[in-house]
């Protein structure tokens, strides 16, 4: 007989007879002689939570404070795209690709465009390949900013999120004037950028990149030093190179793990073999590696612009010769590109018509969050360096469930 | 590595034609073994993507492997009739394979034979149908 | 604003005799009603009014908005509470994380069938009065996503919506738009609005 009643509370009737007694005793047994009172329990870190960066749910089995096992349970967000893509014709599609990971939606633009310029044959202008770069280094750093934003404001670091939301409203400047919009800009087109950067935008941005170090020193200011910061950050959560290539983790948490490996400089597409920049890496894959190594990535992502502003051709088209109504030749390709949170990879698929067949697109942050699973499992993690991971290792729902 | 010396590294693995990357084909049954050896002796051993594409006659389960040292990519393709959904799974050489295998079964209904614990990842356990499936359709008011 | 003023009229004035306690004036202004300075002193400095017209007045510059982001339109949510765009200037910037705080319910992206019923038992737990703005369009209709498996068209098919934002997302001055006029709902609650 059980101790629980049908509802699941804790509840012991009379015993009527012996065995009856004994059965209760047995049940009972259990808690006795345990010097630790405590039971583990299930808690809902639920979907609707100020500190899971979206609607994401991991259900916690916790004993006491510290945090025994973790469940992902995801898609609040899924919203269908891949599905919504095959009725769409091919430039349709770049909108939705916008909404995947929405702090930087140039950037999964591109890693689309990609694909469909190698099933199609066409060549990107050079100018057009440079309007592209300056723009989704501009988004590179718009995510990152959210990123060191929202993980500060999960350290209750609430300053640290004002200078950061204030930085990314300039950008937003810049993104507003070349594509109309400041968050999800359908900015670019299957062939390369619509147009060339418009009159004087080329100067605001020099402005912009010259105010730049200054921003990034205050945020050094407020959060890098911060010894609040680092007790939370400093050895929490590490994941180090083995498990995120077993996880097939890539990007910044790999580079924060001690592994020097970037798209941009290993396997350079576009025009990013011409410019000069550096590849921050970490030690030991711990939350603060992670934290630095985008917060470094942000100054190597500035370098790349007043590189590419210099080197832009002045005169050119900006679209390769790409016909009104586009029909992709029958085939498939998979295109991959550095983006700001790992490998965004599209996995395209065309049966010679006006509209895509298949559209897969392979997210680098659900990789990342399912490796916190086992993270939990192997490693002693309280409450709160469960969220200083999470936090971390940098999900954005949009593109975790589609 | 090329594309020839990888065929005779793996006998299982046939040529498929494509223009833009190395693509192989391998039977539902060697796949696991022809991973494993792609992995260890060819060092491909990054997956980067696994997807099912759903065509007219069959379905094709898609891997994406790279090569870290060479930073190259191939394809590897495995046919599988409709009416018998069923592929190997590969959990026991990529644990990334765990979530992309559950994500393949909650969209389009493929049984992976050696998972752990297939289950829905996205969509709520009581949706009826696999939406990804060709035949399943959304309605969209045009 | 409209103010209620309570008339000083001959008839309703209590008499030493025929005082009652049904009507409405207390024996102070009895006595206060006799000097014309103190009527216009009092006409000047004191507003009279009900209680309820000043709560709503309280109520519709506080809210004390959810954080129910839950797509990109929480992004120009948090942007509108940041330094540029201020929500604090209107008085809407505590946010809060339990419904049982809060009082404004912005539902912020899109609406997934598995997230649906968990955002009507959020909508239920908070304490009345409360409000919901629904911003962007997947939340007005279901947006670009409206008709996929998996998405409900809009936030109005489960929830009483008060203002329906479009944009996609909108801009912050847009969600600060509306929450203005759900502020001029609030004060004055009547069913037919007059023109302004």
């Amino acid at each position: 007989m059980s101790i629980y009643d049908k509802q699941g509370r804790y509840e012991t009737p009379e015993a009527q007879t012996l065995e009856e007694l004994q059965a209760q005793q047995e049940a009972l047994a259990h808690l006795e002689g345990n010097n630790d009172p405590s039971q583990p329990y299930v808690v809902n870190m639920g979907p609707q939570h100020p500190s899971t960066h979206g609607v994401f749910r991991a259900r916690l089995t916790m004993n006491g404070e510290k945090v025994v096992a973790c469940e992902n349970v995801c898609g609040y967000l899924h919203r269908g795209i891949e599905k919504l893509c095959e009725d769409k014709t091919w430039s349709q599609v770049i909108p939705y690709t916008d909404r995947l990971d929405y702090l930087s939606p140039i950037l999964n633009e591109w890693g689309y465009c990609m694909a469909v310029e190698e099933l199609l044959g066409v060549e990107v202008p050079e100018r057009g390949e440079y309007v592209r770069v300056i723009l989704g280094e501009l988004q590179r750093i718009c995510h990152h900013l959210v990123y060191l934003a929202s993980m500060a404001l999960d350290f209750n670091g609430y300053t640290a999120w004002m200078y950061m939301f204030r930085e990314r409203e300039k950008i937003f400047d810049i993104l507003e004037a070349y594509s109309g919009s400041r968050m999800n800009n359908n900015a670019l087109r299957i062939g390369g950028a619509p147009t060339p950067l418009p009159e004087g935008l080329e100067a605001k941005i020099i402005k912009w990149l010259d105010e730049f170090p200054e921003a990034m020193r205050d945020f050094e200011n407020v959060v890098n030093g911060n010894e609040i910061f680092i007790a939370r950050a400093k050895d929490v959560g590490i994941i180090d190179a083995e498990m995120c290539k077993n996880y097939g983790i890539y990007g910044a948490n790999l580079r924060a793990a001690g592994v020097k490996l970037d798209l941009r400089k290993d396997k350079p597409y576009s025009v990013y073999d011409r410019f000069d920049f550096e590849v921050p890496v970490g030690k030991q894959g711990d939350s603060l590696d992670r934290y630095l190594v985008r917060h470094e990535e942000m100054a190597e992502s500035a370098k790349i612009i007043r590189q590419a502003l210099e080197q832009m051709p002045k005169e050119g088209p900006t679209m390769g010769k790409v016909p009104k109504m586009i029909k992709v030749p029958a085939g498939s390709a998979y295109a991959q590109i550095e983006g700001g949170m790992g490998w965004l990879g599209y996995y395209v698929v065309s049966d010679g018509g006006m509209k895509p067949y298949r559209v897969r697109i392979h997210a680098p942050s659900m990789m990342s969050v399912f490796a916190l699973p086992d993270l939990v499992a192997e490693s002693d993690m309280f409450m709160q360096d469960f969220v200083a991971a999470l936090a971390s290792v940098d999900i954005v729902l949009g593109e975790v469930d589609r | 590595m090329l594309k020839e010396q990888i065929l005779n590294a793996i006998p299982s693995l046939s040529a498929v034609e494509d223009a833009h990357v190395s693509a192989f084909a391998v039977a539902r049954e060697d796949l696991v073994p022809a991973i494993m050896e792609l992995a260890n002796k060819c060092r491909y051993d990054a997956l980067l993507d696994l997807s099912v594409v759903e065509y007219p006659e069959d379905m094709v389960g898609v891997y994406n492997l790279m090569n870290l040292e060479d930073m190259d990519m191939i394809r590897v393709e495995v046919h599988f009739p409709k009416e018998d959904l069923w592929l190997p799974s590969l959990n026991d050489v990529f644990k990334a394979s765990y979530i992309l295998e559950r994500e393949m079964y909650d969209l389009f209904g493929v049984n992976y034979k050696g998972h752990p614990d297939l289950r829905r990842i996205f969509l709520p356990d009581d949706f009826v149908g696999h939406p990804l499936r060709k035949d399943y359709e959304n309605h969209i008011r045009h | 604003m409209e103010i209620d003023k309570v008339r000083f009229d001959e008839e309703s004035m209590p008499t030493a005799e025929g005082w009652s306690p049904s009507t409405r004036v207390s024996p102070v202004s009895d006595y206060l009603r006799n000097t014309d300075k103190t009527e216009a002193e009092l006409n000047r400095s004191v507003i009279l009014t009900t209680v309820d017209k000043v709560l709503n007045q309280g109520r519709g510059r506080s809210f004390w908005p959810l954080t129910c982001g839950l797509a990109c339109c929480a992004i120009e949510m948090m942007a509108s509470g940041g330094a540029r765009f201020d929500l604090a200037r209107f008085g809407y910037e505590v946010f809060r994380p339990s419904p049982r705080h809060a009082d404004l319910l912005i539902i912020a992206g899109t609406i997934t069938k598995k997230m649906a019923p968990l955002l009507k038992r959020i909508y239920e737990e908070m304490p009345e009065p409360k409000y919901v703005i629904a911003m962007g369009n997947c939340a007005v209709s279901g947006g670009p996503f409206a008709g996929s498996y998996s998405v409900v068209n809009g936030g109005d098919t489960f929830l009483p919506v008060d203002v329906y934002l479009p944009g996609c997302p909108p801009r912050p001055e847009a969600l600060f738009d509306a929450c203005l006029k759900l502020k001029d709902r609030v004060v004055d609650q009547s069913v037919v609005e007059r023109e302004r």
